[in-house]
């Protein structure tokens, strides 16, 4: 028992080390994963490892070799002499491989070359060997073995989705954030119950065929085996291919060539593991594959842990922006382990071992059935419950926050507004390829200009500021009274949106006024507008950024306020502190250029902050944090007072995305989040008096954060940049013209990091949302009293998705894809 | 505001008709109108407008044109007062608002 726990733990440790090897050589092989993450150097773990991978993989090939010491030493039949050799030729091979890794760390040297595509398929070879020597050294096949009871799994299919759901539904009731999330819906509750049910019977149609494809055979457990661990393989191929790497920028093929061979390795790995670490070593299908036999007492205990560790789970990804990912993987771990939990107390308790075709086909197409009635029912629970909507998709959106296994089977079973795929193939293409713009770029550098006068520009772009948390816009707020005091003495623009749902993009895109590809890394050093403009007209630039400043030229001279904070801790009061010391001390006259990016309303740290009822109708740790945003605002903007500097200076406050506060249980703003709390945008401007005398603008027209560069080419005279659907437009133009009508334009706006899509018409007042991923679209009227989700029709669809393709047109015409 | 002539006004009722909540579409139908010189129509027409969007700075400019021209200075000032807090330092609208403000050189 003790060895084999030991060998478990052995195995699993070693796995994950090549696991992970699998993933740094995947993730380089794309270009958006590798600019994301890897030369990003978004992970320190990941740098961590990648920087001491030799070592990691010399405790690996320790840990795994010394799992093989019984194998080598004892070998009593022929199946036994060959796990053996194999065995010996494993710690030969593996360490001949770690001497030369010892030599020439190979993982650090990977940078999106063809050495990418033999190190992630080469990582899985060591787990493909140690399978083949398990199942060599310790499998048994008992040819009178019967298939597993075909009613067993259809009651531990049953029972489980039963048991996840209330328990789902439970955790979901304690943890609730009653301030901003919704009310408990009964018929949300009810198509959860639905949606669990008809998921977890699928599951069992798919292992009770594996089960029936044994029965009558000579061996039927041995082949109820293999029927298992192809469904296993194909499982965890399609979770790969379908939703991590398509979220991390991975064309279909590609996806598909890496995915096939983890799903397969995955599979045999586990079967080996399996029986290589159990007291009763025998290949008998879903039982030796999933089966973990327990006390039922156990079974209650380690279902609500296994619930718990997985509601924790959820909630710590849901921090990152690719949540999704790791909330579906974890949603699918939590449902095979339940099974695996269910599944031997149905066994012990069904005596009815026969098969049949009825009950195989019956209980999925009893689900299907129920799934279709529940449409109509739909609206008779809805007024029993004294629910004011009815509408089926709103209730399985509602159904999707409650349970986390309602949310992934809502995705595959339930009939969604068919998407015209063809259309979206090739927006896609924005996302999978990288770019360039060469043979030439399409602007010149900006020759040194000398400007008649040259303000001070100071431009915070408060990462995730949400336009209603702001009080100007909004007259609930009580917590920015700087803010508001600036804006009175400003231009608010009230119809103002980011182009993108995530920093990622939204902040290159600010800085070059166009919209970009998602390998922007690769152009932008050539379409930089800002910071052309900086560097032509000899400005001193202070910024603190972490996006955008990386991708500087590096002979752009800038000074990087608080350079030992990391991203998350970046905090406006700090940053205002070293920037009143750098005004008071430098020598330099030079304009001050200063671009901040503070996070302190992120949602990292908004998660992390301990929720309070401090500000009502709020949530009260975001509101707390930009509070403190905006007495230090206020801060500088008297200093600037102070220092005569402030009525000389171009002061733009905005945000580069919204954020989700609970709404609908969503929050931040995740790969596939362009709602209209992360759209919209507050964005106000304060000129200097001089410029406000040469200049009008339009406050009400729809405005993007890709208009800010081309903006500030209007105020200092300098010649604009193109006006084709891809460039933003100068906010301001001279006093005695209009601005060029943009009210009847659409816009394309797009998440930084899924494949989310969507175009804002009628100046602002319509939004429309293709979200690929799940297959979903929204419509939303947006209005000065707020947003409310209106039914989307054929002819809707049809013009926003004509627009859509002409401002993703003009993306690739400026832009040429390179694979 | 784009071209519109009177050549355009049937197709532009029917579609203001069938979308009555687009205010491009009635602001367009409004200039249509003022182009056929049915000053009536093109002001309830502006008014549907900025009904759906009272952001809209150039149908409050237009229809404050409008009003004072039927010497409805009033509500011209208020109009052009909005028009001004969307667009400041517009200079039509102040043109407009200083028209409005001196009434007797309005009326020669």
């Amino acid at each position: 028992m003790i060895r084999n726990l030991a060998r478990l733990i052995a195995r699993l440790a070693g796995g994950a080390i090549f696991l992970l090897t699998w993933g740094f050589g995947t993730f380089t092989f794309n270009a958006f994963s590798f600019d994301q993450f890897v030369r990003a150097g978004l992970s320190p773990f990941l740098t961590q490892f990648v920087r001491w991978h030799h070592v990691w993989f010399g405790a690996a090939y320790l840990i795994t070799a010394a799992t093989l010491v019984p194998v080598i030493r004892r070998a009593s039949s022929r199946r036994g002499e060959a796990a053996r050799w194999l065995a010996i030729a494993y710690v030969i091979g593996l360490g001949a491989v770690l001497l030369w890794l010892t030599g020439r760390p190979h993982l650090a040297m990977l940078t999106r070359d063809s050495r990418d595509l033999l190190s992630a398929p080469g990582a899985l070879v060591p787990l493909l060997w140690l399978s083949a020597i398990d199942h060599l050294a310790y499998a048994r096949s008992d040819p009178a073995q019967q298939p597993t009871p075909q009613r067993a799994l259809l009651y531990a299919t049953l029972a489980t989705a039963a048991a996840l759901w209330s328990l789902h539904v439970a955790a979901w009731w304690l943890l609730r954030d009653s301030a901003s999330e919704m009310p408990f819906s009964p018929l949300a509750s009810t198509w959860a119950l639905m949606i669990d049910l008809s998921a977890m019977l699928f599951v069992y149609a798919a292992l009770g065929a594996a089960a029936a494809l044994g029965s009558g055979r000579r061996r039927p457990a041995l082949w109820e085996h293999l029927a298992t661990l192809v469904l296993l393989a194909f499982g965890v191929e399609e979770l790969v291919r379908r939703i991590v790497l398509p979220g991390l920028g991975f064309a279909a093929a590609d996806s598909a060539l890496l995915a096939v061979p983890f799903g397969v390795t995955v599979a045999v790995t586990w079967s080996g593991l399996r029986v290589a670490c159990s007291s009763t070593p025998r290949i008998d299908g879903v039982r030796s594959l999933l089966a973990m036999p327990m006390r039922p007492a156990a079974v209650v205990v380690l279902l609500a842990a296994t619930t718990a560790a997985a509601t924790i789970g959820v909630n710590e990804v849901a921090q990152i922006d690719w949540a999704y990912i790791g909330e579906q993987m974890i949603t699918v771990v939590e449902a095979v382990v339940a099974l695996g939990l269910i599944l031997p107390l149905a066994l012990r308790w069904t005596t009815h071992t026969g098969w049949s075709p009825a009950v195989c086909a019956g209980p999925p197409l009893l689900a299907v059935a129920m799934l279709y009635a529940m449409v109509p029912a739909t609206s008779a629970i809805a007024a029993r419950a004294g629910e004011g909507s009815s509408d089926p998709q709103n209730a399985i959106d509602r159904a999707a926050v409650l349970d986390p296994l309602a949310r992934v089977g809502s995705a595959g079973i339930v009939a969604r507004e068919p998407l015209d795929v063809s259309f979206f193939e090739q927006v896609r293409e924005l996302d999978s390829a990288s770019w360039s713009q060469d043979p030439a770029p399409a602007r010149e550098a900006m020759p040194a200009q000398t400007l008649p006068s040259q303000p001070y520009v100071f431009i915070f772009a408060i990462d995730s500021l949400r336009r209603d948390y702001v009080g100007i816009y909004n007259p609930a707020v009580t917590f920015t009274p700087e803010l508001d005091s600036f804006a009175r003495d400003a231009h608010v623009f009230r119809n103002a949106f980011t182009n993108y749902g995530g920093t990622w993009l939204s902040v290159p895109a600010l800085w070059s006024g166009r919209l970009l590809p998602r390998g922007w890394p690769k152009v932008v050093k050539d379409i930089n507008v800002l910071e052309q403009v900086i560097t032509s007209t000899n400005y001193d630039l202070v910024i603190n950024d972490f996006t955008i400043e990386p991708e500087l030229r590096k002979e752009t001279a800038r000074t990087f306020l608080n350079p030992y904070l990391a991203s998350p801790q970046a905090d406006l009061c700090v940053n205002v502190e070293a920037l009143q010391n750098y005004i008071d001390t430098r020598k330099s006259s030079r304009p001050l250029f200063t671009y901040l990016g503070p996070m302190n309303v992120h949602i990292l740290n908004t998660l992390a902050g301990v929720p309070n009822d401090r500000y009502p109708g709020f949530n009260g740790v975001y509101a707390g944090n930009l509070a403190r945003v905006d007495t230090c605002f206020g801060n500088l903007v008297a200093f600037l007072k102070a220092r005569g500097i402030y009525e000389d200076s171009v002061i733009v406050v905005t945000s580069d995305h919204g954020d989700m506060l609970g709404e609908g249980g969503r929050w931040g703003h995740q790969a596939a989040y362009m709602f209209p709390e992360v759209v919209r945008v507050p964005l106000i401007v304060r000129l200097p008096a001089s410029m406000r005398a040469r200049f009008t603008t339009d406050l009400g027209a729809v405005t993007f954060l890709t208009d800010l560069a081309p903006t500030m080419l209007q105020l200092f005279g300098l010649p604009p940049i193109g006006d084709g659907p891809a460039f933003g437009s100068s906010m301001y133009m001279p006093a005695d013209t209009a601005r060029a009508d943009r009210r009847r334009r659409s816009f394309m706006v797009m998440a930084s990091y899924g494949s989310t899509y969507g175009a804002v018409r009628r100046n602002g007042r319509s939004l429309y949302v293709a979200d690929l991923r799940n297959s979903r679209e929204y419509a939303y009227a947006i209005d000065r009293a707020g947003y409310q989700r209106v039914p989307l029709t054929d002819s809707l669809r049809g013009v926003f998705q004509a627009e859509l393709k002409t401002q993703v047109s003009g993306v690739k015409a400026m832009y040429k894809a390179r694979r | 505001m784009p071209h519109t002539d009177v050549a355009s006004l049937p197709l532009l009722e029917r579609c203001a008709g069938a979308v009555p909540d687009d205010a491009e579409l009635q602001a367009d139908l409004g200039a249509a109108y003022e182009a056929a010189s049915r000053t009536g129509d093109a002001e309830r027409a502006l008014r549907r407008a900025l009904a759906v969007d009272p952001d809209f700075a150039e149908v409050h400019l237009r229809l404050a044109t409008l009003l004072a021209a039927r010497g409805a200075t009033s509500e011209a000032r208020e109009h052009a007062e909005a028009a001004l807090r969307l667009q400041p330092n517009r200079a039509a609208v102040q043109q407009l608002m200083s028209r409005l403000e001196s009434p007797t050189e309005h009326q020669q």
